[in-house]
């Protein structure tokens, strides 16, 4: 192996910037299949299902459409442009504002995301393929038989997602590419049953029952699907910084994310799951696709769903893979090791599917409020305040770096992301679903991230760059020389993984 | 896939340095023209727009829709 090959092997599979000539998505098709096939889980489903509920599953869909629209295109130019320009990981990038210590902010949430999504995804598929197997059968979806089945359905999955994980990213690009557009076509051939079954005149006018709408208001109907939207979209900021550094043309950043992740792996499949949710009576596509399709072609079409869900899965455990070695001594390990670490809580999980999907699934509520705060944060400092311009060595050094802060924290930045969390919960609940009189206009992650933004502004403007904290006051250009000495020269920065 | 050329047997890496040396190269390698002629390195002004326009037909499908349901009010 040669050295340079060597150096981008590792450069994929760990925190080293991604140089422009290594980057893997080159055209416009493989990184928009793999945002596809990334955000079609069966997810997609479960949210899809809870569109109609908004009062009108119309206003939802659209709703959500707008939502993920916005949430998408503020997320990539957060997490996504700053990742793209370095080829550095959004926790890295996010050093700038967070500081070198105060990363563990977005850290924690970049791992509950995607690690927390993981293994729900591995209980969705696992449970999904059982009832699959219990429909086609005419078995009961309870007992022994059928559990250890889910057992089973659960470790094999953990199984291929570390070893398509281990062959890397340019793998799974080539792999996305098959999956992504297959389950397009799956979801437009659940669409045509739908409308074969129930006719396109009912589909259009059914609506769920009104004691069980969330809202009589069309207008804060509209805003609750927007919210679902945007809160989704938020959920990406780990993701999209994680995917870019590894895209090559700046054409292919933005149309990919926004279409992939929101409008095709996200809203079309969702569209779908919230047509069924009202007129099959379930979203639940492994029960209603083989009532409605058949044993045999519906066991197919689910099949092909079931096993999409593990390139979402493949795609998140190599971008918290690659994360998670801030930690020194996750970065010092095997990629292979390092991933079977990470999957390895799952194996535990896989008897406990049920728990996991009625408790943690609550909890995953929550998971876009945390990312409110620091989009707005990122996307204020990168853009207005350092005017595209990092200094590339501190985002890789300690105490020296120009981004050291207090003693490695920025606490501006750490207590807005909280103060965001506050004032988006003060606004709506995604749990209990109250929501404040406000909410009725703008929803509550856009109003957020907004305020979060303004007031990162200001508080470098007036108290960060004052102290001569951050790098602010420097001019915007400075790029520090990297040196591995322990004693660097003026000008120089010690840069250490 | 390997993450570096050096061997590890017992699944750590056997010194840090060879990741070190690794990241000097590659933060030197972001300096050289390669790199800084490439597409990544000049202005993200186009991606601004690009997302700003995706951010207006957002919210001209938001207003849209609020007019619409108001005529069916």
């Amino acid at each position: 192996m040669s050295t340079s090959h060597s150096v981008e092997q590792e450069a994929l599979a760990g925190r080293l910037p991604v140089l422009s000539g290594n980057r893997v998505y080159k055209t416009y098709g493989s990184f928009l299949w793999t945002c596809c096939a990334f955000s079609a889980a069966t997810w997609a489903f479960l949210i899809g299902s809870y569109l109609p509920y908004v009062g009108d599953w119309r206003l939802g869909v659209m709703g959500y459409v707008i939502g993920l629209i916005i949430g998408m295109a503020l997320v990539s130019l957060a997490s996504g442009v700053p990742s793209y320009k370095y080829g550095t990981d959004p926790i890295d990038t996010a050093k700038a504002s967070f500081g070198y210590r105060g990363i563990i902010v977005p850290l924690f949430g970049l791992l509950a995301t995607l690690i927390g999504w993981s293994y729900v995804v591995e209980a969705l598929t696992a449970r999904g393929a059982a009832n699959v197997a219990a429909t086609v059968t005419g078995s009961q979806v309870t007992g022994d038989s059928h559990e250890h089945l889910v057992i089973g359905v659960a470790l094999a999955t953990l199984f291929l997602v570390w070893f398509i994980a281990c062959k890397g990213p340019k793998f799974f690009e080539r792999l996305n590419g098959f999956i992504g557009p297959l389950h397009m076509l799956i979801t437009l051939v659940m669409f045509g049953i739908l409308v074969h079954k129930f006719g396109l005149e009912n589909l259009w006018h059914n609506q769920v029952a009104p004691d069980q709408m969330l809202s009589h208001d069309p207008v804060q109907g509209l805003a609750l699907a927007v919210e679902f939207g945007v809160s989704n979209a938020m959920t990406w900021w780990p993701v999209m910084g994680g995917l870019t550094r590894l895209v090559k043309s700046k054409n292919h950043v933005m149309g990919p994310s926004i279409i992939g992740v929101g409008i095709l792996g996200a809203a079309v499949v969702s569209t779908v799951a919230a047509l069924a949710a009202i007129s099959a009576g379930t979203y639940d596509p492994t029960i209603w696709m083989i009532a409605v399709g058949g044993p045999v072609f519906g066991s197919i079409v689910m099949t092909i769903v079931l096993t999409a869900n593990v390139a979402t899965m493949v795609v998140m455990i190599y971008l918290a893979g690659v994360s998670i070695q801030q930690v020194k001594f996750f970065a010092r390990l095997k990629w292979e090791l390092l991933l079977a670490l990470l999957l390895l809580p799952g194996v535990y999980f896989a008897f406990e599917t049920e728990w996991l999907l009625s408790k943690v699934m609550s909890w995953l509520s929550y998971n876009g409020v945390m990312f409110v705060g620091i989009s707005g944060i990122t996307l204020v400092d990168y853009f207005i305040l350092r005017r595209e311009q990092l200094d590339a060595p501190s985002l890789f050094a300690t105490r020296n770096s120009n981004y050291a802060y207090w003693g490695g924290v920025n606490w501006t930045a750490v207590v807005i992301s909280i103060v965001a969390v506050i004032g988006y919960l003060a606004l709506y609940d995604p749990v209990t679903v109250a929501m404040h009189q406000w909410f009725r206009y703008l929803g509550a992650s856009i109003p957020v991230i907004a305020i979060s933004g303004a007031s990162y502004y200001l508080a470098v403007r007036l108290i960060v760059a004052p102290m001569g904290k951050g790098n602010y006051t420097k001019g915007t250009a400075i790029t520090s020389r990297p040196t591995l000495d322990p004693q660097p020269a003026p000008g120089a920065m010690k840069v250490s993984l | 896939m390997s993450k570096a050329d050096v061997e590890h047997g017992t699944g750590m890496m056997s010194t840090s340095e060879s990741l070190n040396t690794d990241l000097l190269k590659q933060l030197e390698a972001m300096n050289q023209p390669e790199h800084t002629s490439s597409e990544c390195w000049s202005s993200a002004a186009s991606l601004v727009r690009e997302a700003s326009i995706w951010i207006l037909l957002g919210a001209v499908l938001w207003i849209g829709t609020l007019l619409a349901v108001g005529a069916n009010a």
